[in-house]
């Protein structure tokens, strides 16, 4: 393999692991609540800003130490969690109790993306910021490609943290979830604290969203709209791999974020969103999938 | 008054763009978030034709209808294929495609940059350049909108439309093709759109990929939440919200940036309040669910 193509596979891995994040979060609360959640996409950007305001409030002590990055990344992900459990509770579970459908849902969790993306921006206005505290070091050379000890990092915390999922997924919660997905009024019959395991997939997916966001904010620069093109990913992988339940989700993520990488090296980035969406449709159309496949008719988790 | 009039033409053309999206969400039921790129094909089919061929405005408008027809209706195609949900992402990913080809093919498009030069419609020695011109042709569109809007709520195929909107078994037990209905909704929808876009671009003379782009989609289908569904004075109510508060913002004094945020989550706002105290907006007969 040429050093070309090593790098093309090392990139795709890398916003891949992004990507599968999002698309295991989104998966999460749609095998859970039954619906696209958008609010990943505000999520997303709401984990990395909060990691900007602790690094902001410790710039006393400037050269900012590795332990308070850490620290303030950590925080950030506790944002992220707090943002999940708020959403959920203030925002869906009201609409839930009205038992309305998935697609009003999705409008709401859309409204809910707005507000938080503009009001991102009234606070920290559109210029993009930084959250790297640390100067970046050499890149390192592994089969051919370049990478950054955090590129590394990226691709093991997203790594363990889809592994979790996974195991999550696969274990005492799995049950949990497919039957307040399946039927909410049984489950509870059953003495499943229904809203509680809402609640807990709602946190977890915003753990996964609120991280990916955070690695990314890392690499590259915060902005308000920051999480609306890894969600439009997310969802694409979500569409494409949700037959095949959790791996593959990530197997979709991850195959996705290969094709834009060539896409990109062939034809230009312009062209990566587009051939992205074509995919997608076609997938849709072929496999008719969303008619077939839904959260609550006992789908692979 | 030249800026009344502007707004008053602006207003039109939004509420011939709702009454087309009110075709689609209101009578059929399904959720489109591409409204403004079929908006924007009519827009760019007049605006590539005109200023790069120097194709007359008459043959330049029925091919933006056509277009914004074709386009729309392969929506409905598309409909029978997935849930009313993946429709949305669909419609979705159908607008970030468009919006991306409108960025990326520059030579054509003019790219982010726009197209400029587009020119005016005329007629009887006026041009539609001129504000009051432009306000005739927009009001004369809006009107044959809502006339195309009314006769079909009233209509057999309108009746059709509205019981596969409610169930599409029991249509299919009457002996009509759900698919078909749907289709011939969404050709209206998307020819009434595609004019609105063409009529818009021979008046700004300049359009740019922003003015279609998903946001705008997103304010049309709040308005028309906003204003009501399947009902006429919705599409113009929700006109009236989509024209008047980005000037009331504007008003209060707060900057550039600051003002399109604040609309932005005051449209949120709106739609969530909706959707939880008054699913059916303000003269609505029909609410999403």
């Amino acid at each position: 393999m040429n050093a070309a193509w090593s790098q093309i596979v090392v990139n795709a891995l890398l916003t891949g692991s992004i990507s599968l994040l999002v698309a295991l979060s989104l998966h999460l609360i749609r095998a859970c609540n039954g619906f696209f959640d958008l609010t990943v996409a505000s999520v997303f950007a709401v984990a990395p800003y909060g990691v900007f305001v602790c690094l902001h409030l410790a710039s006393g002590s400037y050269p900012i130490q590795s332990g308070i990055g850490i620290a303030a990344c950590v925080t950030g992900v506790l944002v992220a969690l707090s943002c999940g459990f708020l959403l959920n509770w203030f925002l869906f579970a009201p609409f839930r109790r009205k038992a309305v459908s998935g697609g009003v849902l999705l409008v709401i969790g859309w409204a809910a993306y707005m507000f938080l993306e503009n009001f991102l921006g009234v606070l920290f206005g559109q210029d993009s910021l930084s959250i790297r505290w640390f100067s970046e070091p050499q890149p390192i050379k592994i089969l051919g490609a370049y990478l950054t000890p955090l590129n590394v990092a990226t691709i093991i915390i997203a790594a363990v943290l889809a592994l979790g999922a996974v195991g999550m997924l696969r274990g005492g919660l799995s049950l949990k979830v497919r039957c307040v997905a399946d039927n909410p009024e049984l489950a509870l019959l059953r003495g499943i604290h229904v809203e509680r395991v809402r609640a807990t997939s709602a946190m977890c997916a915003a753990m996964l969203a609120g991280t990916a966001g955070i690695l990314q904010g890392l690499d590259t620069q915060l902005s308000p709209r920051m999480g609306f093109e890894p969600v439009l990913n997310g969802i694409a992988a979500l569409l494409i791999g949700q037959e095949w339940g959790a791996v593959g989700v990530i197997l979709a993520a991850l195959g996705l974020a290969q094709l834009q990488q060539f896409v990109g090296w062939t034809w230009g980035n312009d062209w990566q969103s587009v051939c992205t969406f074509i995919l997608v449709v076609m997938f849709l159309l072929w496999r008719g999938s969303g008619r077939a496949i839904s959260a609550t008719s006992g789908g692979k988790l | 008054m030249i800026y009344l009039l502007e707004i008053l033409n602006q207003l039109c053309i939004y509420v011939a763009l709702l009454v087309a999206m009110d075709l689609i969400l209101g009578k059929t039921g399904l959720l489109s978030a591409m409204q403004a790129s079929i908006y924007g094909t009519g827009a760019y089919a007049t605006g590539i034709l005109s200023a790069h061929l120097g194709i007359s405005m008459w043959i330049t408008l029925p091919i933006s209808i056509m277009l914004g027809a074709v386009v729309c209706s392969s929506l409905a195609l598309i409909s029978i294929r997935v849930s009313d949900e993946a429709l949305v992402l669909v419609t979705l990913a159908f607008q970030m495609i468009w919006s991306d080809l409108a960025n990326n093919l520059g030579s054509l498009t003019g790219g982010p940059m726009g197209l400029r030069g587009i020119p005016p419609f005329r007629l009887l020695g006026f041009e539609s350049d001129n504000p009051i011109a432009g306000l005739v042709l927009s009001a004369t569109l809006a009107c044959l909108a809502l006339l195309v809007a009314a006769k079909t709520d009233i209509s057999p195929l309108g009746r059709a439309i509205k019981a596969a909107r409610e169930s599409e078994l029991f249509l299919s037990s009457c002996g009509r093709n759900a698919a078909l209905m749907k289709a011939q909704a969404f050709a209206l929808a998307g020819a009434i759109a595609g004019a609105a876009g063409s009529i818009y671009a021979m008046h700004v003379g300049y359009i740019s990929p922003g003015s279609f782009d998903v946001a705008e989609s997103i304010r049309m289908i709040t308005a028309l939440v906003l204003g009501g569904l399947d009902s006429l004075w919705g599409p113009i109510a929700g006109a009236v919200l989509l024209v008047g508060l980005p000037e009331a913002v504007r008003f209060l004094g707060i900057s550039g940036s600051t003002a399109a945020n604040i609309d932005q989550m005051v449209y949120a706002l709106i739609l969530i309040g909706l959707v939880a105290l008054r699913p059916k907006g303000l003269w609505g007969r029909y609410a999403i669910r």
